[in-house]
């Protein structure tokens, strides 16, 4: 917990980070969906925070690989890509994920994030009930 | 300048991500899995992210503009 907690922490502070120097607000599905809408808005921060995404993953790899669990067994690949479609497709309509209305959202006391914090989480776990239950496990 | 600090951020946030343990499906799973074996983790991201930002965008926002504009 105390490492989540840490963690979080360096997130805030990452955020607050893009906040006072650009101005904007890390909402990472936002700025994903903003470099494959295929309009040239703003193209050049949004990759090279992706790319920091990615480098910063690197490092994890490198310096702290117990971040990374192995693949599932029970997965496939075709499965990933369908869940990262879902993911994608799921913060696109909700305009927004855990670091855009989790974080920055709820930390600016704005409503609509709160609500949609509230739904989408409650949506996660009522489909790890469903999937449970599919399977047979509860 | 606004892409090197775009850049930082983005290590960073995957630095916070990847210390706390979200970068595991089963430790996001395991919150969401609250009538099974649940996993607070997740929460303790949100409390230490909402906490430093929380109090840090009441600072920033009263500045009349970014530092880089």
């Amino acid at each position: 917990m105390l490492f989540a907690i840490i963690g979080g922490g360096i997130i805030g502070l990452a955020v607050s980070i893009m906040y006072i120097f650009n101005g904007r607000v890390t909402g990472i599905s936002g700025i994903v969906s903003g470099i494959l809408s295929l309009q040239k808005t703003d193209l050049n921060w949004r990759m090279l925070f992706t790319l920091g995404l990615i480098a910063g993953g690197v490092l994890l790899a490198l310096f702290h690989p117990e971040s990374f669990d192995s693949p599932s067994k029970d997965m496939s690949l075709y499965d990933y890509v369908l869940a990262g479609l879902l993911v994608g497709f799921g913060t696109s309509l909700g305009s927004g994920c855990t670091s855009g209305h989790g974080v920055c959202g709820i930390s600016r006391l704005s409503i609509r994030s709160i609500v949609a914090t509230l739904v989408f989480i409650s949506s996660g776990v009522f489909s790890v009930l469903v999937f449970k239950l599919l399977k047979g496990e509860l | 300048m606004k892409g090197l600090v775009s850049f930082i951020v983005g290590v960073l946030f995957a630095i916070g991500l990847g210390y706390s343990g979200m970068t595991k499906p089963d430790v996001v799973k395991g919150f969401l899995d609250i009538f099974g074996n649940w996993d607070p983790s997740l929460i303790g991201v949100m409390i230490g992210a909402i906490l430093v930002h929380g109090v840090s965008y009441q600072i920033i926002k009263k500045r009349s503009s970014p530092l880089l504009d």
